[in-house]
């Protein structure tokens, strides 16, 4: 009998204890893989409506792709005295394919072998506690292993950064136009496709 | 039978016509959230302000969203950041890393807490204008009120970008192309839309 209920209690134990192990590498992967929440805050910028005015107004324009996976590259948050957000971005590494536009003097710092580091118009923070992705006006970063064509502008500073938002740079393999549509507003989607276009009928076509 | 099936038919028709007109014309460029006190808030406008002489800039910016809907405005100015133990909207004037980017608009929660205007609300927000980016790209003052100051506050009254044809990137708050205007009908319809009449 005693013996009986012993090992009755040892498989009870054991099976118990199993389950509470799985529950919780359950959970740890599922807090490993947990997305940050994107915080998108509207913005007021100067814009571009064509191919000619981008290319115009750009100071460089570059064919490339990510050095590294967006979460780990530098994110930038500027905070006030008081504390609030006064400014932020990611500096980004891009591996130059090709300067499709270049300036005579490029910014010393920022061109290294192959590679060329700009600004884009997004970070990652601590909000309170919580990691965040935050971002201005919808704008989304540039993929690891996707290959692009940016618009970059010296901004005063002597960096250079992605102009135009979502529509200063574009992906050469597909049109990133559900992912664009953060605002759910298929105008800016077809705003982006139609740049897009006229981007790739000069630069990539001929 | 037949001319029952016709008016059927049409009915129909017309209806389908409607919803796809109205769901053009009526086009709702508001966010999802907006300021959990409502639309009628003190700001607060930081040293910044005053020592790059933007206050003019911000009372018009605020000012020119008063009288449009009997549920918004006016937006008071006071040189408390915090009235009546409610937070107020802190207008901030400072630089950006990031090339041509004029200003944006953050909306938090009492604790300081960051949300996305597109999907919930807010107790009060800050405004910064980024002079550096001003000067550079050389506004004029009127293009300052109306695509910075006024546009800004018009993201903290829960309008969003207006990409639709009634604004024809001619309006406040459309995101493509300066401005040097006050609020104008498509404005004022939305903040309608929005807060009501
Ligand atoms: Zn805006």
């Amino acid at each position: 009998m005693k013996t009986q209920i012993g090992s009755k209690m040892k498989y009870t134990v054991s099976a118990i204890v199993l389950i509470l192990a799985c529950i919780f590498i359950f959970f740890l992967i599922k807090l490993n893989n947990q997305e940050l929440k994107v915080i998108n805050f509207p913005a007021s910028y100067i814009s571009y409506d064509s191919e000619s005015d981008l290319s115009k107004s750009a100071d460089i324009i570059v064919l490339g792709t990510p050095a590294e996976e967006f979460q780990s590259r530098k994110h930038q948050e500027v905070r006030h005295e008081d504390g609030s957000l006064a400014d932020f971005y990611t500096l980004t590494d891009f591996k130059i394919e090709k300067f499709l536009k270049k300036p005579e003097i490029v910014h010393p710092n920022t061109i290294n072998d192959d590679t060329i580091t700009f600004t884009e118009p997004i970070s990652i923070i601590d909000n309170n506690g919580e990691r965040a992705i935050i971002s201005l006006d919808g704008y989304q970063e540039l993929e690891y292993g996707e290959n692009y064509i940016v618009f970059l502008k010296d901004n005063g500073m002597g960096n250079y950064s992605v102009i135009n938002m979502n529509e200063g740079k574009f992906n050469l393999q597909k049109d990133e136009i559900s992912q664009l549509s953060s605002h759910g507003d298929k105008e800016a989607s077809d705003r982006h496709s139609q740049i897009r276009r006229e981007v790739l009928k000069r630069y990539i076509n001929n | 039978m037949k001319k029952k099936q016709k008016i059927f038919i049409s009915f129909f028709s017309l209806l389908a016509l409607f919803i796809l007109i109205s769901s053009t014309i009526f086009a709702d460029y508001t966010f999802l959230g907006k300021r959990n006190s409502g639309a009628k808030f003190y700001v607060w406008y930081d040293t910044s302000v005053f020592n790059n002489s933007y206050e003019g800039y911000f009372n018009t910016g605020k000012n020119n969203w008063n009288n449009i809907s009997s549920k918004v405005g006016p937006l008071t100015y006071n040189q408390n950041s915090e009235v009546n133990g409610k937070k107020s909207d802190r207008y901030y004037v400072g630089s950006t890393t990031n090339s041509g980017v004029l200003g944006y608009f953050n909306p938090m929660l009492n604790n300081g807490t960051s949300v996305n205007p597109f999907e919930s609300s807010w107790d009060y927000g800050s405004i910064y204008a980024y002079k550096n980016q001003i000067d550079l790209y050389g506004l004029t003052s009127a293009q300052i009120t109306s695509s910075v100051a006024t546009h800004e506050v018009g993201h903290s009254l829960s309008l969003s970008h207006n990409f639709g044809s009634a604004c024809n990137n001619n309006c406040v708050m459309t995101a493509n192309a300066l401005t040097s205007i006050a609020p104008n009908t498509e404005d004022k319809t939305q903040l309608k839309n929005k807060w009501g009449n």
